[in-house]
């Protein structure tokens, strides 16, 4: 199921690493942080993009569905 | 140089359980090599070498995450570093091996005897995925001998009990914050590397900017290498000020340094998964690949060597660069220019395609996101990798084309069916057989044939047998005469066709045709298939030598891709003859193989060989378990028959636990799914089994009516010596509930008789106690051997009187001249072949004669042929060489 979801990450990513997550929007934030920003198909992929972060040495700060169902609904 | 670290490390001699945990590039596996052996690789004075034992170690990588491969490894190194284990290799070397938790007991204890002591190391184990591995890593700590350490390295926390370790105080950690260099570390490393010390102040900069990461420490020493002073002080600037992730700022440094053929030659190569000199320079369209590999091998550009790509030519050497730094690169080449790494990844497709490396080919054309040429090379190549074992590949390539590119595959989507049909996703074949409907009227010939069988088999595993035999008649039909593939494929499903409609003799036959031409045409899963079922029928029938002989050549090839199906058909006959050593030996390996080609008629025939072994050992809650685990497999797709088998096993199983109404139930469940067919003997004998079971007059001869509709000889074809001994049990099992004494005991010797030939025994030790009483009455040489089988608790624990005593006490020599014998030559000529003297033959001739009782070489071939060492006399399986040649 088709999810969109945000990952944060610190410092402020440059484009050759950027290049690595093409299927994310890349945006700086002002704290210094980055936020990479997809719709993404399913758990899967979102665990291959995690996998990259970590093969990568990022340091992750934050991941959430932006469009996540309420819970107990 | 980093002593503190070191004696850290070099405390893991101290606790049962070490974990080095941190992200790539922090250098776990030096500072452990460094601690362990005392070199570090400076030049300064390193720490002497902790001897307090040996160290085995253990290097993972990606293609090591499966057990038998990883525990091999692990075997391989233990006894490297202490000659112990050897044992241990051997049991996991063979084709099957048992599960590894049966090997480790006896590998610890002879640790323990040895009072061994070895630090055993396994670097990168976050490459393990299958949880197995980890369950029985745990299990050697808690078990470990005093002397056995264990330190694993990994880049995440393993899903090892770690909580429970750190609790008892025997785990030592050491994470990414003890790996960082401290400031005066990385001062020292980048004094070596430069040749020159570097300004206290640009070195704090460094250090904080890395964050004392190892790699980007290393990085940040080759930037700096290159720079000129007023560079030098611009890097540092901005590594000072910069908010961007340090390793990347100092990748680019670095390429900017680097002199444009090689910075060019880096960034290209990085494309490349693993590379030779010749892929780079084929991809690039160069010649100096090898000269440029050598420059950047020397500029220290975290270069490695790596496995060769599947399907390669050997004798290379095959190179990658570390993985973090190839992504950083592959970053860079993108934005430098977005095409270029998918036209190298197209390059190299077309090389390993002219290499014949076609696997590998396609993986390139689909990294390089090039649909078209995707779906070319799974057209043109997929039948042969599906039927190679291969499905999975062509699965997931299928999966990732465009549906405009899938539609210009039809042959790939044909070859996709028969994938999708042996793992049971029938409805997923259904889909595809639309879909591809639409392409029918171009197709001509082989193609025709295929889909035509494809939809034969679809029709079989559905219960609609007519329409699957108009549908193989089509395919055969439309198989062009030399096309060995297509008429194999088609021989297939009409042999299915005619198992679906009962017609066993039609199947077998039809089978037996098919089977040369698979190995004609080299299909490894076909031929595999094709085994397996004649197995099934041969057994089913009657002929368990047979089914053994045509199930042999796979005993020894565990990588053969239907290697499972044929295995487990084979476990059942073995078990039929009661030989539970042999199937309790091969069947984990087995259900093994099974679970991993994913195929869930295999899974549940696996489930129902082990269901019957756990109770012909007395563990009705394990045989409990394993038809449940039957049962759900078949719940995943398997053929109508199969599920109604699982069923009447259930019955026989609810019967056998004295719950008649469960029994009842699973029978009515079976008679809903298939109430003809190949099953209706099996089915027949089960209600005749329940009607015993109540006893009432009628039912007893209600049961009576049953078994004998399947024996009298006007009814229909052969039903074949295997239902008829059953049949020949349960009438015998009537007479003696109705009184009727002395025909229980005529018609139990009819079934002794023809059990004698075939070595049948479960069929009368499953049939409980009453058996064993009424055997007692024949009076038959082969009634006493069967009774041994019952043991001394009427239940069937005398594994003395199975062949396991007869073929087991053989040794493999005089197995081998056990296969020779049978093939009528002189003993001058078996001399020959097995390289020894006539009068050893002589003398293994002698022993195998007395080992199995006999006196004539005719006795001790009609032996061997029962238990499946050679093929029947004149036997139509191309295989009937002596078995023990390979």
């Amino acid at each position: 199921m088709v999810r969109t979801y945000e990952i944060r990450l610190e410092r402020h990513l440059g484009p050759a690493v950027a290049a690595l997550f093409a299927e994310f929007d890349v945006r700086h934030e002002p704290d210094g942080t980055t936020v990479l920003i997809g719709a993404l198909p399913d758990q899967a992929a979102l665990h291959g993009a995690l996998a990259r972060v970590r093969d990568l040495g990022l340091v992750l700060c934050e991941v959430r569905a932006v469009d996540a169902p309420v819970p107990g609904r | 140089m980093r002593p503190e670290l070191a004696a850290r490390l070099a405390d893991a001699w101290n606790h049962p359980v070490t974990l080095v945990s941190a992200p790539a590039g922090f250098g776990k596996t030096s500072a452990v090599v460094a601690a362990l052996h005392g070199v570090d690789g400076s030049d300064g004075p390193s720490a002497p070498p902790v001897a307090r034992g040996s160290v085995a170690w253990v290097s993972l990588d990606e293609d090591d995450a499966d057990a038998p491969r990883f525990f091999r490894l692990l075997g391989a190194a233990l006894a490297r570093a202490t000659g112990l284990g050897a044992e241990f290799l051997t049991a996991l070397a063979v084709p099957q091996p048992p599960p590894v938790r049966t090997l480790l007991t006896p590998l610890l204890n002879a640790l323990t005897e040895a009072d061994a002591r070895v630090l055993l190391c396994i670097d990168d184990l976050h490459l393990v995925v299958d949880a197995g591995v980890h369950e029985d890593l745990a299990f050697v700590v808690e078990h470990a001998p005093p002397g056995l350490r264990l330190l694993v390295a990994s880049r995440a926390d393993p899903p090892l009990p770690l909580h429970r370790w750190r609790a008892r105080g025997q785990l030592l950690e050491v994470r990414a914050d003890d790996l960082r260099l401290s400031a005066e570390e990385t001062s020292a490393v980048l004094a070596a590397a430069l040749g020159r010390p570097l300004d206290p102040a640009s070195a704090a900069v460094v250090h904080r900017a890395t964050e004392g990461w190892a790699v980007g420490v290393r990085l940040a020493s080759l930037a700096l290498r290159g720079a000129a002073e007023r560079d030098e002080r611009a890097m540092v600037a901005s590594l000072d000020v910069g908010e961007g992730f340090a390793l990347e700022y100092l990748a680019e440094e670095v390429l900017e340094r680097l002199p444009p053929p090689l910075s060019a030659f880096v960034l290209d190569a990085a494309a490349l998964d693993t590379f030779t000199p010749d892929l780079v320079d084929a991809v690039r369209g160069t010649k100096d690949a090898g000269a440029q590999l050598d420059r950047a091998r020397a500029a220290g550009l975290f270069l490695e060597s790596a496995a060769a790509p599947a399907g390669s030519r050997g004798g290379r050497t095959w190179w990658r660069f570390h993985r973090l730094f190839q992504s950083l690169l592959r970053g860079h080449a993108r934005v430098v220019d977005p095409e270029r790494e998918g036209e190298l990844q197209r390059r190299a497709s077309d090389w390993f395609d002219a290499q014949g490396a076609i696997a590998t080919a396609i993986e390139y054309a689909r990294s390089a996101g090039d649909d078209e040429r995707t779906a070319r090379l799974l057209d043109a190549s997929a039948y042969g990798l599906v039927m190679d074992g291969h499905a999975r590949l062509v699965e997931r390539a299928l999966e990732a084309l465009s549906e405009d590119a899938r539609a210009r595959a039809p042959h790939a989507r044909l070859a996709h069916g028969w994938a999708l049909l042996l793992r049971g996703r029938y409805d997923d074949l259904a889909d595809v057989l639309t879909d591809l409907s639409g392409t029918v009227d171009g197709f001509q010939g082989a193609d025709r044939a295929q889909l035509a069988a494809l939809r034969a088999v679809l029709a079989g595993t559905r219960g609609r047998a007519a329409e699957a035999l108009e549908r193989a008649g089509e395919a055969l039909a439309a198989a062009p005469a030399g096309d060995v593939v297509t008429r194999a494929t088609a021989q297939m499903a009409l042999a299915g066709a005619h198992r679906e409609q009962g017609d066993l003799g039609a199947a077998t036959a039809a089978y037996e045709r098919a089977l040369p031409l698979c190995r004609a045409a080299r299909l490894a899963v076909p031929e595999g298939l094709a085994r397996a079922h004649l197995g099934l029928l041969y057994s089913q029938r009657g002929r368990l030598g047979k089914a053994l002989s045509v199930t042999q050549p796979l005993a020894g090839s565990e990588a053969h891709p239907a290697a499972a199906a044929a295995l487990a058909a084979r476990c059942s006959a073995l078990l039929e003859q009661d030989r539970r050593d042999e199937v309790r030996r091969a069947l984990p390996g087995v259900a093994a193989l099974a679970v991993r080609a994913g195929q869930p008629a295999v899974i549940a025939n696996v489930h129902l060989v082990w269901s019957r072994l756990h109770r012909a050992e007395g563990e009705a809650e394990r045989a409990r378990e394993a038809l449940e685990a039957a049962q759900a497999a078949a719940a995943k797709g398997v053929p109508t028959w199969l599920g109604a088998l699982v069923s009447i096993r259930s019955s026989e199983a609810s019967l056998a636990d004295g719950d008649v109404d469960a029994a009842e139930a699973h029978l009515h469940a079976a008679e809903a799914l298939a109430p003809r067919g190949p099953v209706a003997s099996e089915l027949a004998l089960a209600r005749a089994r329940v009607h015993l079971q109540h006893g009432t007059p009628d039912d007893l001869a209600a049961a009576r009516a049953l078994v004998r509709s399947l024996t009298d000889a006007e009814h229909g074809s052969d039903p074949g010596d295997g239902v008829r001994i059953a049949a020949h049990i349960v009438e015998a099992l009537v007479d003696a509930a109705s009184g009727e004494a002395h025909g229980a005991r005529t018609t139990l010797a009819r079934a002794v008789r023809a059990a004698e030939r075939e070595g049948y025994v479960r069929a009368f030790v499953d049939a409980g106690p009453a058996c064993a009483t009424l055997l007692r009455a024949v009076g038959h040489p082969y009634a006493t051997r069967l009774l041994r089988a019952f043991g001394p608790d009427g239940q069937g624990d005398g594994a003395a009187a199975s062949a396991d005593g007869e073929v087991g006490s053989l040794t493999d020599r005089e197995r081998d001249v056990l296969g020779e014998l049978a093939s009528a030559r002189t003993y001058e000529r078996i001399a020959e072949r097995l390289g020894v003297s006539v009068n050893t033959v002589r003398f293994h001739v002698k022993n195998v004669y007395a080992k199995l009782g006999v006196r004539t070489r005719l006795e001790a071939v009609e032996r061997a042929r029962r238990w499946g060492f050679v093929a029947a006399p004149g036997g139509d399986d191309a295989d009937g060489s002596p078995a023990s040649h390979s």
